[in-house]
């Protein structure tokens, strides 16, 4: 909805004040619900779906192929793909690309290699189903998709399966292709429980002022003067972070104090969102009607 | 056996269907609440559609620009193919001229099944995704249109239920799977209501025509059996939404 002059004035003024009161009486780190499932597709290694209460959607797959290569930056290959906009456009290149860099910079690749010369190539691609109605008349640029769609990529990583090798690792003097167990029962989980390995999660939180609020609304967004963009990674802080401007009106610069405040609050969510994302993983239901 | 048999001389076909028999078809109504006026996922077998319905609302709220009809909505159909539909990964451009086709036929489909005079100057937009490919595209594509419109309380003159039908040497197979699809030809009914009346046809390859009646009788007793099951659905929603408002 685009916000008229004393609306913006209104939520500007209750988010910059000490005590943050915000549009939906959240606190500054509260999360709104977020509904998640995992490996439901029948024709991907792993998937999963997330979605919020303002109708935004994420379906993520990550699809497995064997590819003969020695360079290993081209392993993991990220796409996006928003509803009614163009593969080109800023939102849908902007998003790819921190999701990429997040997703690649954390990534065991031992785990994707087969042999010398051939490993595991992982495609993820990301769907957003549906984009607000208002999109295109309202000042919020929508780049807190980031946060959603990370998170989409994080479980759908943690339930990827994939094929046992059953030929051998070592194909210096034979040429061989690798060939797989038939019996899908005895696949392997790309991150197991116990790795260290585990994919960074992003998070965009919004600033106004001094303050920082988790998980911003869409007014909130557009009143929003700047917003952060933040790697977490078994409790720390990890690459990328950058700026992303959350609104296309009234953008200004932040202070130190927010980076560092925004640096604090990502920590504080970030193990509260992992341990929530890693227990739907371990429920896996595998079955596309239960996704729905 | 050293080749996969589409139908065996017991009269068993490749997953172990009989000739008349449909694929596991379930469906669901108001998947996505929040998101659209009226949400619908439909599986037929391993095909898996999600439709989700915008409108009917004012032209100018439309994402793309469309210029309003004085005699009835303009109806946008986007069908999007995300590149992990199929078994093989495989990236479709955003204007495939096969996606566009079928978005033109579903269109004119509908259009005659809305009833057009309620919705002058208006916009209804429909979104297919395709999250899982395994046959029947079109005819899944239709099924959860019709569902997702009867969701979001378009009124239409009747339930308008589509499947596949292939011809194999004299034998008509209904409700064709990939596999089936490659092999075969085939073509797509779709019908309105429990009637005869065919408001969809779509055959992309070479068909003897004598055959034709017989894919067509076949196909009209498929849409029956799958409008039944679209109708139980959207029987129990009905009910369950009359017991929360007492």
């Amino acid at each position: 909805m685009a916000l008229s002059p004393a609306e913006r004035a209104y939520i500007y003024d209750s988010l910059v004040s000490p005590q943050v009161a915000r549009t939906d009486s959240r606190k500054p780190t509260q999360f709104r619900p977020l509904k998640a499932t995992c490996s439901f597709l029948p024709n991907s290694n792993g998937s999963s779906r997330i979605s919020t209460v303002d109708g935004l959607e994420c379906i993520t797959s990550v699809k497995a192929s064997v590819l003969r290569t020695n360079n290993i930056d081209e392993l993991i290959q990220v796409d996006v793909d928003i509803q009614g906009q163009r593969d080109d456009s800023d939102l849908c290149v902007g998003i790819s690309s921190v999701l990429s860099r997040a997703l690649t910079s954390n990534m065991d690749r031992s785990k994707l290699r087969l042999t010398d010369k051939y490993s595991f190539q992982l495609f993820i691609d990301v769907v957003v189903l549906s984009i607000p109605v208002d999109f295109q008349t309202s000042s919020y640029t929508l780049y807190s998709l980031i946060s959603l769609a990370s998170m989409g990529c994080y479980l759908a990583l943690r339930s990827t399966k994939l094929p046992l090798l059953v030929s051998t690792t070592n194909d210096k003097e034979v040429e061989e292709e690798p060939t797989f167990s038939d019996d899908w029962e005895s696949c392997v989980d790309l991150i197991p429980n116990d790795s260290d390995a585990l994919p960074t999660l992003m998070f965009v939180v919004g600033i106004v002022g001094n303050n920082v609020i988790a998980d911003p609304s869409l007014e909130e967004q557009q009143v929003a003067e700047s917003g952060m963009c933040i790697g977490y990674n078994k409790g720390n802080i990890a690459a990328p972070v950058q700026s992303v401007s959350l609104s296309t009106v009234d953008g200004r610069g932040f202070s130190e104090k927010a980076l560092l405040r925004s640096f604090d609050l990502v920590r504080q969510m970030g193990s509260a969102v992992t341990n929530a994302l890693d227990t739907i993983a371990a429920q896996n239901p595998g079955e596309v009607e239960a996704a729905f | 056996m050293s080749r996969m048999e589409v139908y065996s001389p017991e009269g068993l076909r490749m997953d172990g269907r009989r000739w008349n028999e449909l694929r596991q078809f379930s469906c669901q109504t108001n998947t996505h609440p929040n998101a659209s006026d009226g949400s619908s996922y439909v599986r037929q077998g391993n095909t898996v559609v999600l439709c989700l319905v915008k409108g009917p609302m004012d032209t100018n709220r439309a994402t793309s620009t469309t210029r309003a009809s004085a005699d009835g909505p303009v109806l946008n159909i986007n069908v999007s193919y995300p590149p992990f539909a199929g078994i093989e990964r495989k990236k479709r451009s955003k204007n495939e001229r096969r996606l566009s086709e079928l978005s033109i036929v579903l269109e004119r489909c509908f259009l005659k099944t809305i009833v057009l005079k309620n919705y002058a100057r208006t916009v209804i937009e429909v979104n297919l995704t395709i999250l899982s490919f395994d046959g029947g595209l079109l005819a899944a594509c239709c099924n959860s249109i019709t569902l997702a419109l009867i969701d979001a309380g378009i009124s239409l003159y009747d339930y308008v239920s589509a499947v596949s039908v292939g011809i194999y040497s004299e034998t008509a197979l209904l409700d064709l799977n990939s596999l089936e699809e490659s092999d075969l030809s085939f073509v797509t009914v779709g019908v309105v209501g429990d009637s005869d009346k065919l408001n969809l046809i779509m055959c992309e390859d070479r068909l003897p025509l004598d055959k034709l009646e017989r894919l067509i009788n076949l196909g009209i007793q498929g849409c029956h059996q799958l409008r039944k099951l679209m109708n139980d659905t959207v029987k129990e929603v009905g009910v369950e939404l009359l017991s929360k408002r007492q």
